[in-house]
This record gives C-alpha cells, sequence and structure tokens, in this order.
C-alpha cells in the first residue's frame, strides 16, 4: 500500500479500537490528518534498506 | 547601560569584587522582569523571595571571605519542565499543574546555584515541548524581544525570550528537535545543545527519551561555557547520562579555530529554506575562511526518522493521559498524539535501527572534518498564529518545518552550539555549529571566533549596538 492509498479512516478505527481509544468528532480531523502525515513522511524511513545486522543497540552500563 | 544587558561573566565578576551586591542584582532583575514581562511573556512563575534568599546567601558567603562560586548573583531562569521546588512542574500544560508542587530541584539549578547563580523562576514553553513556535494555549505565546508581534521560537520559547531581552542573562531550556536551537535562532542568542547523555535530564519533565537534551542559552560563548560546565557531571536519576566525570571547555574556548577543519553542509541544509538562512552560514564561513562543503548522507531520512520516533515516543508517554484528559491538552499537542500512538511498531523500530546506521554514517563524514555549518532553522521568526510559510514558491505547514535543519542533527545528538547573526535582515537569524560526539569544546571555540570576528553577536533587543 503506498501513502497515496493509504486509508486514514480505517486506520483510525482499527487502530482506536486496539488502544481501547474513544476518538471524538473535535479530535478526529486533526488525527487523520496526522495519521496521513506520519505515513508520507515514515515512507522514507520504511523505504531504506538496512541489513538485518544493522540494529539500534541499547547500551546498558554498569 | 544596566548591568543586566551585560555578560553574566561581567555580573560574577562585579558581585565578586564587591562592586555591586548579589541582592541588588537580584532586585534589578525583578524589577526588569516586572516591567518587560507582561509584554513579552517569557516568565510563568517569578520566584522573588526564593532569588532573594539566594542573593543574600552569597553576599553573606562574600561578606564572610568565602568564595562565592564562578557566577556569583548571576540571574537564571529555568523552562518549566524543570522541577523547582515548591512549583508543579507545569511542562507548559494545564494537566500538570495540578500535580503536587516539586519537593525538590532538578540537578543542573542546584549545580547552578552552587556555583552561586540566582534562580529567578520558571519559563513559558510549548505545550509538553512538542512544539516549535514558543506558543501555549494555556499560558499564551511566549513573544519575540525583538518583535514581539513574532514568535520567539519553541519549544524552550520564554528561554529564548527572557535571554534576549536582558531579563536574565542565562536560561536553561530542552531540545528534543531544535527546541534550543529554533529560540536562540529566532531571538538572536547563543544556546549550547551539549551531545546526547552529557547533561543529566533527572527533574524535567520528558517528552523523547531517544533525544531529550537539556542546556543553556546566554548572550556570549564565555557565558555559554560557564554555565555548562557548571552543570556537567553524572546524576544516577538519568540511565542516559554518562558516567565520564566533567570536561570543562570554558578554558580552551581561547585556543580557537586554528588548526580545525571546518566545512558547510551542503545539499539539504542549503535548500528549503530563506536566503538568509544561507546568507548567515555563508557569513560565517567567510570569517572562518571556510570553503569546503560536506555531505551529510540521508539527511532528510535522518529528518523523517526523527519526526516518527518523536511521535511515536510522545504518545507513549502521554497514552494514559490523553486517554483520560484529552480535552485538557492543547489540540495543537492532543491530536498528534493520538495518532502517534496508532503508528506500528515496525515503523518505530525501522527508524531507531536507521538511526544507528545514521550514527555511523556521520561518524565516517567525522574522520575528515571537525565542524560542520549548517542553517539553524530555514527562516526568521514567523508572525505569532502563523500557520503556513512559502518558501520556493510552495506553500506548507509551517510547525512541522521550522525544524527542518535541527532535527538530523539531535537525531543522533550531536553538539552543536547555535549562533546567532544580527543585521542581515529585520531579524536575527542562527546558524548551527556541529561538532562530532563528545566534542562541545569544537563547537564552542568555533562559536567563540565567530564571536570575536563580530559576525555572531547576541545584543539585548532595543539595546544600543
Amino acid at each position: 500500500m503506498s501513502a497515496e492509498e493509504f486509508d486514514a479512516e480505517a486506520v483510525l478505527a482499527g487502530a482506536a479500537a486496539m488502544l481501547d481509544l474513544t476518538i471524538t468528532a473535535e479530535q478526529r480531523p486533526g488525527v487523520l490528518m496526522h495519521l496521513a502525515n506520519t505515513r508520507r513522511v515514515a515512507q522514507a524511513v520504511l523505504d531504506f534498506p538496512l541489513p538485518p545486522e544493522t540494529e539500534n543497540g541499547p547500551v546498558f552500563r554498569s | 547601560m544596566s548591568i543586566l544587558e551585560g555578560t553574566a561573566a561581567g555580573i560574577a565578576a562585579a558581585v565578586r569584587a564587591g562592586d555591586v551586591t548579589a541582592a541588588a542584582v537580584t532586585e534589578a532583575a525583578l524589577l526588569r522582569i516586572e516591567r518587560t514581562n507582561p509584554h513579552l511573556n517569557a516568565f510563568t512563575d517569578v520566584t522573588a523571595e526564593r532569588a532573594r534568599a539566594e542573593a543574600a546567601a552569597v553576599d553573606a558567603t562574600i561578606a564572610a571571605g568565602r568564595d562565592p562560586g564562578p557566577l556569583a548573583g548571576v540571574p537564571f531562569a529555568v523552562k518549566n519542565l524543570f522541577d523547582i521546588a515548591g512549583l508543579p512542574t507545569r511542562a507548559g500544560s494545564k494537566i500538570n499543574r495540578e500535580r503536587p508542587p516539586a519537593a525538590a530541584d532538578g540537578p543542573l539549578i542546584r549545580r547552578l546555584n552552587g556555583a552561586g547563580a540566582v534562580l529567578l523562576g520558571g519559563l513559558n514553553m510549548g505545550e509538553y515541548a512538542y512544539d516549535f513556535t514558543g506558543e501555549n494555549a494555556h499560558d499564551g505565546p511566549a513573544r519575540n524581544p525583538h518583535d514581539p508581534t513574532r514568535m520567539t521560537g519553541g519549544s524552550s520559547g520564554g528561554s529564548g525570550g527572557a535571554v534576549a531581552a536582558g531579563m536574565v542573562p542565562l536560561a536553561l531550556g530542552s531540545d528534543t528537535n531544535g527546541s534550543i536551537r529554533v529560540p536562540s535562532s529566532f531571538c538572536g542568542i547563543f544556546g549550547l545543545k551539549p551531545t546526547y547523555g552529557r547533561l543529566p535530564r533527572t527533574g524535567s519533565f520528558p517528552f523523547v527519551d531517544s533525544f531529550d537534551h537539556l542546556g543553556p542559552f546566554a548572550r556570549s560563548v564565555a557565558d555559554l561555557a560557564s554555565v555548562y560546565d557548571a552543570m556537567q557531571g553524572p546524576d544516577a536519576g538519568d540511565a542516559a547520562c554518562t558516567a565520564w566525570g566533567v570536561e570543562p571547555v570554558a578554558a580552551d574556548l581561547a585556543r580557537g579555530a586554528d588548526g580545525l577543519r571546518i566545512a558547510v553542509a551542503g545539499g539539504y541544509f542549503r535548500r528549503g529554506g530563506e536566503a538568509q538562512a544561507y546568507e548567515a552560514v555563508d557569513r560565517c564561513a567567510e570569517a572562518l575562511g571556510v570553503s569546503r562543503e560536506v555531505e551529510i548522507p540521508e539527511a532528510a531520512r535522518a529528518r523523517a526518522a526523527a519526526f516518527v520516533i518523536s511521535n511515536v515516543e510522545g504518545a507513549a508517554l502521554h497514552l494514559d493521559t490523553v486517554r483520560t484528559r484529552a480535552d485538557d491538552y492543547d489540540p495543537e499537542v492532543r491530536d498528534r498524539l493520538i495518532s502517534g500512538a496508532m503508528i506500528p511498531g515496525a515503523w518505530y523500530v525501522k527508524a531507531q535501527r536507521f538511526r544507528r546506521w545514521f550514527h555511523a554514517r556521520m561518524l565516517e563524514v567525522f574522520r575528515d572534518v571537525d565542524v560542520i555549518l549548517a542553517p539553524a532553522t530555514p527562516v526568521t521568526a514567523p508572525k505569532l498564529g502563523q500557520k503556513t510559510m512559502v518558501l520556493g514558491g510552495v506553500e506548507m505547514l509551517l510547525r512541522p518545518n521550522i525544524g527542518i535543519y535541527t532535527q538530523p542533527i539531535s537525531f543522533i545528538g550531536l553538539p552543536v552550539a547555535a549562533v546567532p547573526l544580527h543585521g542581515l535582515g529585520a531579524m536575527p537569524i542562527g546558524v548551527q555549529v556541529i561538532a562530532p560526539p563528545w566534542r562541545e569544546d569544537l563547537a564552542l571555540r568555533v562559536a567563540h571566533t565567530l564571536e570575536a570576528a563580530g559576525v555572531a553577536t547576541a545584543p539585548v533587543a532595543g539595546a544600543a549596538p
């Protein structure tokens, strides 16, 4: 699915159910706009090939 | 000229020499805040009685013949996400001001008090630091001292305004994606975002654990270095804070930029902004005798990954509160936090893995160069309330695009000194002086050289140049 085909309404409905979050009419337009924007921005990250061994590597010191 | 329009170093020297008392400096600062703050809305809390007590203690120390510390009697203030004993840590929010008052100061405040500095209060900020404008739905916008119809930049807006207006010579802020460097640029002052993990974030309200930094603002590089030195050192309360000891930089400033390999960031950092953003970089490069350009690889992707990580971590932090108190958030913040909770975990992990890749590439870049110059913001301070801007003939949303040049840098925690240039246009604009990890000294040495050359200056707004 490309960013252009992204169905923000469907994502909002499913994710709100998963999160047990009620989205009010006032919140809905803004949340949909931000979902679509993040989907578009994230594409650049998702498209970038990384080898499996490239890991974030959190470090925990004594 | 009021002593408050000078530097912190000047105030401390005068107090230490007995030329002025810390009490007198504090009263002058309180009066200036009383007169100026109603127009600029930088302070949200003024801790007058506490300040008077701290100043009296400094004066008593001097009277007793003991050392009052390197910042003796210097007024400072902090973004209101820092714990100040006795105040709720509001972090720019309506919700947090219902919290019980902080039981103790954060360690950076304690360290500055220990160096003799006097805390004047808490400063306005964008709600929960998810902001580049300095506007606040609950407390009203911080206003730019150089033009109060314009933004200070955010989210450390009150910090930028208070220092630029001469209310205090030093302020503390936080920078997750640019929240020190953006107000430094818009308000025309110096700012330091140290390496991620250099200064403890203990006793401050978080936003994005992966990127949150604390750091200082000042009107001179020497002041910036002094306050930074006074705040260094580990703290057990922040797992990300280095256990290394203090690495003072103030004494190194005089070494200047001699021998340093300096380059201008090309490509991504040379497009997408107003001409003034690049003129400022070019002016710095010329003063430093720099003609070399380097490419920061995949900077646009770094910004995108920073955006995703910020959205998800911020949302995760606030999810429970959003569930019960959604209407008490600024809607501009709330809707981004709700949206961020819906982003797939796999996207977040990919962004974090890309961060490791980008860090490795940047270390390669730093094999051949010591310091990189880049714009701090693509534009000068926009008008308050402005929602869009036109760049290159394209209209775009203002808020998310203010940070295009700062986000790729804080993404991997590189230290940056933001240096201000005045006189290129009606409003000042900043340049990022970017150094390798843990080399704040290099960024500050170059910043100091630019200041000594008269290229980077931070005059008090409205004061004679």
